[in-house]
């Protein structure tokens, strides 16, 4: 049933009595052309686009847990392409093109808001290098801009310009299309359009291991018995590891707690997305009214999704530096989830030694904004086409022949990334 | 906030702590790419049973090697370190 | 004037009347109110509107499980503090609260009509529309929505209230002082253990402050009040009052934040305990049924509690609809206390099919067993469908609780890991269990800690019956909403959609209905909503489970978490020992990460490019001196000294002799160039080596590792001595001739003291003609500016000394003080390295035109890895210079290198990135430096240097990367 406010007053009539399952139950079948391990934001995605890109509908979609409950459900969820090497903004830019239309061509509200995104820069070094990625984004066709102190005061009246701050600011980059995105709702929506189109998504159900035979993957051994297939794609993020190392194929990567926390909600109080001290903090406020921050990872490799409070006091403390008011409201909810870091900090998407099986995994904290752009690549990909060119540079083979794409240039350590 | 067992210093706090990540063995600085890469890109991981490197930055100023359950944050028995110069 | 408030009893001091203002309206209150309290006792009901459909709300209950009644506050400062429950409010003395998300009053809020609507708002009815026109909902519908969410106004005035943050450890943290707590402490006191019990209240006691028991032979206050003589007496025992636990980490470590802490507003404390006791007591269930939101239906222990704490009569008229007979009883006794009349009990077979009254409460229909419909008038409802145990901090660390079917709730377990739980917050009901219990898990606690041992039992003991007569959980239904989550306006209408279209996990089900995720944190909600899922769904309450629990346990202040460390204080700024002399010498400094650096020295009213201009001339042209302290140095020593620095450095250094020194690079062990410094010999087996300022602790941390855990067999000693040394660099033409008038105690000519040598000595220090001391030095001949430079290190407390004599001898000489602007310059002019530009943590030193300084002849670290194909590919970034094509044109910063100029619109692919851009003093022109895709075949190529953000586009030409003195024969006079 196509979603709209006809639909929503007609139904409200009915007493919302006839709506449907956002995913058509089904029974799993014994064999599918793409098996997609892992049901969130690039796995979902993948899946629609095969559909709708491919006309391919014989996917199964599986996942351990429910819909999009991994790292796609624990976000900020940001959106934003100012990344100065070319192979990281080119999906992110991708992505934001797709994000633009999504909603309409989903008929599922992502809520996507480009209310633009600040990157603060705290000492004119820094605003230099800020001006290269932002040169960088405007040479690969998005725009972007630097702002001086006086065009920031100006946007973010709230926003703290004393000099005499500890990390006084400088000026900042600015992405207009940037913003946030309702996470939760693309999950939702890949999978309804996917689901409607054929293509089964089984929740609460874990693939326990890979068949592999010669070099060759044939299916997956599930919690309700195995199911071969033509191809599959493992998009698991941190759970990605265990299964492929299994099948022999050892990732590059560790697991990262991150967290995140919210304010109660107050009325509007911030329009845009800002960033401080290159991540270590960063703020938006929600359509609810709470603010969103975030900061840098916990720091040491954890898989306990729960985190470390001092890291809440250090965002918190630099949070409060850019809005002095931030101290009057008071902290609501918080969550916690791992973050699966490769060794240059960047996703590992692609093919594998083992024939026919395909990977993505290693977005650490940075996957949700490039969702739809990889889902677009991987179907590309799993019809049988070549490797997309926007997913060369993330081959897994890239750790052993040097050719690392590490966005910070931290080097080969995934708790600093 | 984890309480980490410095053999030196006690538990102590690991906002005093530098981390190391997973105890890594380099091999020779002779040997062929293929084994760094194995040894730098892809440790063994014991999620069960994780040896880490931390620096008691804030402490003693040595490296210790831990054990670690990566999941329940659990520390397992006290290694003794290499007691190096410095 | 107080019209419900009780002439006698209550804990509260009717001394001290503290006046306060509510939506306007001035009211009078006693000391010990709360202001819900207050509130109820002048008989205003209506405090608050619900967030989607605005209704009506009141006071349901008189803790921090209050769904409800929202209020702002303005603090000391007049600053707005929103979303604070009327039930955690302290009442002071012109306290001024008012109603929110209203408008424009509570009790006429035009938002109103939005329950007409309430069938199209149904759960999540957002994502359904607002989708068409594209682009509409971030310009259009979005800006709507957000004006209507969000609960209070947050003002965007700075908060200027102060905080603190401490520490506190202790053997046994028992949280909660309820009669589970204070009887655990009791149980402490009598084992002398160091115990701390935190109670978020401002009294210690929890319900026994005013809880009757059923046993009259035991008043509860009576045993409280002998319970604390005990405890306050005691040393070894702790009491923090207003302080609430919020949250339960590794280790035993937990996060309180305490409130009204004067002088300061609230202390955020890190409290470390070896055991964890959870006495937090258990949260009362609401019913639901349709139209069971109104101001006057309240929680029938919190009715009591308004009632014999307060004394205040929260209603005339009151009904019961309470599924346990003692907490019947007891609701019962407490109203024929008030005075209030009891108009009506629901019995067991009937149910509530709705209820009616706007502003307040006026009636409840029931349907009976036989089907028949039956109304009571009432304006108070006491409701209650059995306990929940506040168990959340035990979920904190992930623990998954059951659901309990006796008790229809969560239940914990009895011990897990650090903590235990007693009393109601483990299922148990009765006053003198409770007593039983909290003294037993003390005990279980002081038992572990005295034999250093874990019991980890994790079984449920067999726990008295919190209900005496579990009945099966009444369904009732009805035609008006029936609200599961009272903040968020979730009904339970919404769970059957929810799980209709599919959102059937739990934790779909709250992020779709958005259920538990107010204020209130669920406290109301979650237990309900398990049961009401395990009806729409057909499952096992086990089978659904519940979301994860996270710290906070409620609400907690961002200006307490942050506590004193703000502004300055959040992370030290360091200062070289040159910061003061500098300060007189007119100094213009900057912050970056964590140092004070001297940037420029501005004479007179010079600006900043006039100052640059003028230091790069000086130094190209007569002498300067910086201050280069900043710099990490390392004393190496030992027979292994020199094995070592080879391993740990890609140069070739095996012939270094004493006196000398080289300029090295350091690679990460994948091969990546990571930092660049110098390496000196000072004698045999004695080194020192420096690091870049950026790099100086992740360098030192890295040789103590490498030392420590993988080469623990070379004999080597190494000291940190950073901080030991002053250095400050003379640099220019007329360096030596300065040098000399410092009166070193060695030769210094070219041939003596050759470029790229250290020499140690001492310094003549006659100043003004008055003998001071001689002065310890160690002179390095080196240049980053490359000019003849010497890098004068003495040690630190000589800092002054050195400057003022080198500015006062060098006056002559044209001696001029340069900044880290100038240095920056200069450097490149020579195409020198710099950390974050053209060291990028991406770069090899191949890549930098350096590939002579990597040693084919041993290992090191990274050389294995340098090997990779692809790292040594043509296509990579190379370094080379950049000159406008025209000689004059200025190249724009942080441009791209493409094939055609700028033009809006087109998209090109850049060949590579500039790293520094500026006009030199020295050669008169714009100069670049640049990483260019196989730059180094490139020279005298022609590029577009472009920089769309400023709309400019230059054509350059590609030559080196060192502009001045290619061959570096200046270092040489």
């Amino acid at each position: 049933m196509r979603y709209s406010i006809l639909s929503l007053a007609t139904q409200a009539f009915h007493n919302h009595q006839h709506w449907p399952q956002i995913v058509t139950p089904e029974k799993l079948k014994s064999h599918y052309n793409i098996i997609i391990v892992g049901a969130g934001g690039h796995g979902l995605a993948t899946a629609y686009y095969l559909s709708r890109n491919h006309g391919i509908n014989d996917v199964l979609v599986i996942d351990s847990g429910w819909l999009g409950g991994g790292n796609t459900a624990r976000n900020t969820a940001i959106v934003r392409s100012d990344y100065l090497l070319p192979a990281s903004f080119a999906l992110k830019h991708f992505a934001l093109e797709l994000w633009d239309s999504l909603s309409q061509e989903l008929n599922f509200n992502l809520m996507y808001s480009p209310r633009g995104y600040v990157d603060l820069a705290h000492s004119d070094g820094e605003l230099e290098h800020f001006m290269l990625r932002a040169n960088a984004m405007c040479l690969g066709g998005a725009s972007a801009s630097i702002l001086t102190r006086r065009a920031l005061a100006e946007k973010i009246p709230s926003l703290n310009l004393d000099k005499q701050s500890r990390f006084p600011i400088s000026g900042a980059l600015f992405q207009a299309e940037g913003g946030v995105v309702r996470h939760d709702a693309v999950a939702w929506g890949f999978a309804r359009k996917a689901s409607d189109s054929g293509i089964h998504i089984q929740q609460n159900c874990a693939v326990k291991s890979l068949q592999v035979d010669n070099g060759r993957v044939s299916g997956v051994v599930t919690a309700q018995g195995a199911i071969s297939a033509d191809r599959i794609l493992v998009a698991a993020a941190g759970g990605s590891a265990g299964l492929m190392a299994d099948a022999g194929v050892k990732l590059p990567m560790q697991p990262i707690n991150v967290q995140a926390f919210v304010t109660e909600p107050v009325k509007p109080v911030l329009d845009h997305v800002v960033n401080y001290n290159a991540g270590l903090s960063y703020i938006s406020q929600s359509d609810k009214g709470e603010l969103v921050l975030g900061g840098a990872t916990d720091g040491y490799l954890s898989t306990a999704r729960r985190g470390s409070f001092a890291r809440i006091e250090d965002t918190l403390q630099r949070a409060a530096q850019m809005f002095p008011y931030l101290p009057n409201l008071r902290l609501m909810r918080h969550w916690s989830g791992t973050a699966d870091i490769p060794m240059d900090g960047n996703a590992i998407v692609g093919k594998t030694e083992i024939e026919n099986l395909f990977i993505d995994c290693g977005w650490g904290y940075a996957g949700f904004k490039a969702t739809p752009a990889v889902g677009w690549k991987l179907a590309e990909l799993l019809s049988g086409g070549q490797l997309p060119e926007m997913l060369e540079p993330f081959a897994l083979s890239r750790f052993a022949e040097g050719r690392l794409i590490d966005d910070a240039g931290i080097g080969p350590y995934p708790w600093l990334h | 906030m984890l309480l980490i067992p410095c053999p030196h210093c006690g538990e102590r706090d690991e906002n005093e702590f530098d981390y190391g990540g997973p105890a890594i063995d380099f091999p020779e600085l002779s040997a062929n790419t293929a084994e760094w890469h194995r040894a730098v890109h892809l440790p063994d991981l014991d999620e069960c049973n994780l040896e880490e490197f931390w620096f008691h930055a804030a402490g003693c100023g040595c490296w210790i090697k831990t054990q670690r359950n990566i999941k329940t944050h659990e520390f397992q028995v006290f290694e003794q370190p290499n007691r190096g110069q410095s | 004037m107080q019209t419900r408030r009780l002439e006698h009893g209550g804990n509260i001091d009717r001394q001290l009347p503290l006046y306060f203002t509510f939506n306007g309206q001035r009211l009078q209150g006693y000391y010990g109110d709360t202001l819900a309290a207050a509130l109820l006792a002048n008989n205003i009901s209506l405090v608050a509107r619900s967030i989607k459909f605005h209704r009506p709300r009141g006071i349901m209950s008189a803790g921090l499980e209050e769904s409800n009644a929202l209020v702002t506050c303005l603090d000391s400062n007049g600053v707005l503090v929103p979303n604070l429950k009327a039930t955690e409010v302290q009442l002071e003395l012109d306290l001024v609260a008012r109603s929110q998300n209203c408008w424009p009053r509570v009790d006429f809020d035009m938002a109103a009509f939005l329950q007409l609507g309430s069938a199209l708002l149904s759960a999540g009815f957002y994502y359904k529309t607002f989708m068409w026109p594209k682009n509409w909902w971030h310009h259009c519908y979005e800006k709507i929505i957000r004006r209507a969410a969000g609960q209070g106004h947050a003002s965007t005035k700075a908060d200027l209230k102060t905080y603190d943050s401490r520490r506190r450890q202790c053997e046994l943290l028992i949280i909660g002082s309820g009669p589970t707590g204070l009887a655990a402490a009791l149980a402490a006191v009598e084992n002398n253990i160091s115990v701390i019990i935190a109670e978020q209240d401002h009294q210690l006691g929890g319900s026994s402050i005013w809880e009757q028991t059923d046993n009259e032979s035991t008043s509860s206050d009576t045993w409280r009040k002998q319970a604390l003589a005990v405890i306050e007496e005691n040393p070894k025992i702790t009491v923090m009052t207003n302080c609430l636990v919020f949250g339960q980490y590794d280790h035993g470590a937990v996060m309180a934040v305490e409130r009204n802490a004067r002088p300061v507003d609230s202390i955020s404390w890190r409290i470390r305990a070896k055991r964890i006791l959870l006495a937090t007591g258990a949260t009362e269930k609401p019913l639901i049924f349709s139209d069971n939101d109104r101001p006057g239906i309240m929680l029938a222990a919190s009715v009591r509690q308004y009632i014999y704490r307060y004394a205040v009569k929260p209603g005339k008229h009151a009904m019961l609809a309470i599924k346990d007979t003692t907490e019947r009883k007891l609701t019962r006794k407490a109203l024929l206390h008030a005075g209030i009349e009891i108009a009506g009990e629901l019995q067991d077979g009937e149910h509530i099919s709705g209820t009616q009254g706007r502003s307040r409460l006026r009636k409840v229909n029931i349907i009976d067993s036989n089907g028949n419909i039956k109304n009571v008038n009432c304006d108070l409802l006491c409701v209650s469908a059995g306990w929940s145990p506040n168990a959340q901090l035990l979920g904190q660390l992930g623990v998954k609780l059951d659901y309990d079917s006796d008790h229809q709730s969560l239940m914990p377990l009895q011990q897990m890991g650090l903590q235990l739980c007693a009393g109601a917050a483990r299922g148990l009901g009765q006053f003198s269990d409770c007593i039983q219990d909290g003294k037993q898990q003390a005990l279980n606690a002081i038992a572990q800690l005295q034999s250093n041992q874990l019991q980890s039992s994790q079984s449920h003991h067999e726990l008295a019956k919190i209900s005496d007569s579990p009945s099966k959980l009444t369904l009732h239904q009805g035609q008006g909403p029936a609200f599961v989550d009272h903040q968020n306006d979730v009904l339970r209408f919404d769970l059957e959609l929810a799980v209709r279209e599919g959102y059937e996990h739990v934790e779909l089900v709250k992020r779709y209905t958005t259920l538990g995720m107010g204020t209130d944190q669920g406290k109301t909600s979650w237990v309900n909503a398990i049961a009401e899922l395990e009806r729409i769904t057909e499952r096992s309450a086990s089978e659904i489970g519940h979301t994860s629990f996270r710290p906070p346990y409620s609400p907690i202040s961002i200006g307490a978490l942050i506590g004193a460390e703000v502004g300055q204080h959040m992370a030290p700024t360091r200062q070289t020992p040159f910061h003061r002399v500098f300060t007189q010498f007119g100094c213009v400094f900057q912050t970056s990460g964590n140092w004070s650096y001297s940037r420029y020295f501005p004479l007179a009213d010079e600006t900043m490019e006039q100052a640059i201009q003028r230091e790069a001339h000086a130094v190209r042209n007569q002498v300067g001196c910086i201050d280069m302290s900043t710099l990490g140095k390392v004393d190496v020593k030992g027979t292994d000294a020199l094995e070592f620095l080879s391993r740990i450095y890609c140069n070739n250094i095996e012939q270094i002799e004493p006196g000398r020194l080289r300029y090295v690079l350091m690679l990460r062990e994948d091969g990546i160039l990571w930092d660049d410094g110098t390496v000196a010999q000072l004698s045999v087996d004695h080194f020192l080596v420096t690091m870049t300022t950026a790099n100086s602790s992740s360098v030192w941390r890295w040789m103590n590792r490498l030392l420590q855990m993988h080469w623990p067999d070379l004999d080597v000693q190494i000291t940190l001595v950073s901080d030991h040394w002053a250095s400050l660099a003379i640099a220019g033409p007329n360096a030596r001739t300065l040098l000399q008038k410092l009166n070193p105690n060695f030769a210094i000519d070219q041939e003596s003291f050759p470029f790229a040598s250290v020499r140690e000595g001492l310094l003549d220090s006659k100043f003004d003609g008055e003998f001071v001391s001689k002065v310890p030095c160690r002179i390095f001949s080196v240049s980053f500016s490359g000019e003849l430079s010497y890098e004068i290190n003495v040690p630190a407390n000589y800092a002054h000394w050195l400057f003022e004599t080198v500015m006062e001898r060098g006056e002559a000489n044209g001696i001029t003080a340069y900044g880290l602007e100038t240095l920056d310059l200069l450097r490149i002019e020579k195409g020198h390295l710099s950390v974050g530009t053209e060291m990028d943590g991406r770069t090899t030193p191949m890549d930098l035109g350096l590939r002579k300084m990597v040693s084919t002849k041993k290992s090191f670290i990274g050389s294995s890895l340098l090997q990779r194909p692809a790292l040594d590919e043509s296509s990579r970034p190379q370094l080379i210079g950049l000159t406008p094509s025209d000689g004059k044109t200025a190249i724009p910063v942080a441009a791209m290198l493409c094939n055609q100029p700028w033009q809006q619109g087109v998209i090109q692919v850049s060949q590579g990135i500039l790293t520094a851009s500026i006009f030199s003093p020295g050669l008169k022109q714009p100069i670049a430096l640049a990483l260019l895709k196989n730059g180094q075949q490139r020279h005298n190529e022609r590029l577009w240097a472009v920089s769309p953000i400023t709309q400019q586009s230059t054509e350059v030409t590609v030559g080196p990367s060192c502009f001045y003195d290619p061959k570096g024969e200046r270092v040489h006079d």
